[in-house]
């Protein structure tokens, strides 16, 4: 393998990168909103989006891709493949983090309600200060398990074009023949993008965990 | 008695059929330090739960102060938040909020409930944790205070929004002898100053030598209530005697 071609693999890596950090702060915004829909005091609100989220999670990414990119983009709008990832994945993921912000909304401790209770403060506020930031925390080790998940994920936005990792990991291959090489390049990239989000979420939960321990 | 400032009228709770208070009849003085002993699931908890409508009673009338709430008639939003607000309340657990120092523990719901500026809110703070003894812990995180510190930083934060009256679900239960102490010591200290407490406690030295008056309750009713030193020493009810003997044994 030429130092060109190891060049090229890895010029795929600032796509990968963009497609999983736009795709999850997309999603941490929109699963916010979702969650809330999902926990409405109106019961038809709340069916329709739990059915919503079943619907989005039980569709495997990859046909969420061909749909989007085949069907909305070429039926209805034009959409580059940069896009149609983002639209894909950014769905995918709001669904996914409203249940894992569910999660850490149940697992706030009663006792913390019960304090906003009788400091007598605002449903507002009660949300706002109390309810929002531990639900945040909470979730946070989920969420960086998540985003491994994504990372790799994207891999699936090669076939529709989108110039990333394992885009230019299969173009090498078909330009010099030595899919072992150039595949085994492509593997060790995710392992070493993947590596520091696993070790965020490790440590991240871990000083939480500490700072929030009684 | 001095005037009332907490009268229960036939307050209940009831969870679906299973009733876990009765009616409760009960009057506290101003200025008067009241201990709600008993057995467990004898309701105790739950009476002061309902007391500030953190559990939501069935029926009665409670009355704080000026304020005057009918359970199920006339108990808005707003009425209940008018209750509160001559209410605080300690509870067994803490309940420090964990993602804020316990600083902003305290000054937070002076900002957002009375309305005080930060530099007011802080003063307040800085003043109510040097009354518990805390003044260094104010930049420290609840969780690396200690469980009886952690007590004291939270009847400063209900101090600090002026109560009348303040609530005190077993504040020493979750804490070691030793632990327990400093929290006691606080709340006697507090007891002098002239505050209304209800204390629902299993200190029974505390009921004796702190309260004025101790309520025994048993299967969601008061049986016995009385001068602390009488009750603690000779309760009149098979009941009472059965619960004070089998404390003073351990």
């Amino acid at each position: 393998m030429t130092r060109d071609y190891l060049l090229l693999i890895l010029s795929g890596i600032p796509m990968t990168v963009a497609v999983t950090v736009v795709a999850l702060a997309a999603g941490m915004l929109l699963g916010f909103p979702i969650m809330l829909m999902r926990n409405a005091p109106w019961a038809p609100l709340r069916l329709m989006t739990t059915v919503f989220i079943a619907i989005v999670r039980s569709v495997p990414p990859v046909v969420w891709v061909f749909l989007v990119f085949f069907g909305v983009g070429a039926d209805l709008v034009d959409l580059n493949p940069f896009t149609a990832a983002i639209i894909s994945f950014g769905l995918i993921s709001a669904v996914n983090m409203a249940e894992i912000y569910r999660g850490g909304l149940v697992a706030i401790a009663a006792g913390q309600h019960e304090a906003a209770m009788a400091l007598n403060l605002s449903r507002w506020h009660h949300f706002r200060d109390v309810t929002v930031p531990q639900m945040f925390i909470v979730s946070l080790p989920a969420i960086a398990t998540y985003s491994v998940g994504l990372l790799k994920d994207t891999a699936i936005a090669s076939t529709i074009g989108l110039q990333d990792l394992t885009f230019q990991g299969r173009y090498v291959t078909e330009m010099t023949y030595k899919g072992l090489e150039a595949l085994s390049v492509v593997g060790a990239a995710y392992i070493l993008l993947s590596l520091p989000i696993a070790w965020l979420s490790r440590n991240l939960g871990e000083l939480l965990k500490r700072r929030i321990a009684r | 008695m001095t005037k009332p400032i907490v009268t229960l009228e036939k307050m209940s709770k009831q969870y679906g059929t299973h009733v876990v208070l009765p009616e409760i009849d009960l009057t506290v003085g101003e200025g008067e330090v009241l201990a709600i002993i008993g057995p467990s699931g004898s309701g105790k908890s739950t009476l002061l739960r309902c007391l500030n409508y953190i559990e939501h009673p069935t029926s009665g009338v409670i009355t704080v102060a000026n304020t005057r709430v009918e359970v199920g008639r006339d108990d808005s939003t707003r009425r209940i938040r008018e209750l509160r607000k001559n209410l605080g309340m300690v509870f067994q657990s803490f309940n420090l909020f964990p993602h804020m120092s316990v600083l902003r523990n305290i000054t937070l719901p002076q900002v957002r409930v009375l309305g005080s500026s930060e530099k007011e809110a802080e003063e307040a703070a800085r003043r109510l944790l040097d009354r518990v003894g805390l003044a260094d812990k104010a930049d420290q995180y609840p969780a690396r205070c200690s469980g009886g510190q952690q007590q004291r930083i939270a009847i400063a934060r209900a101090l600090a929004l002026g109560p009348k009256v303040m609530l005190f679900d077993e504040p020493t239960s979750a804490l070691d002898p030793e632990l327990g102490v400093e929290v006691l010591g606080v709340m006697r200290e507090l007891a002098e100053t002239g505050m209304t407490m209800i204390v629902v406690t299993h200190e029974m030295s505390f009921a004796e030598n702190v309260s004025d008056r101790v309520v025994v309750m048993a299967d969601g009713r008061i049986i016995e209530q009385g001068n602390s030193r009488d009750i603690i020493r000779s309760p009149q009810t098979e009941r009472g005697r059965r619960f004070l003997r089998a404390v003073n044994e351990r």
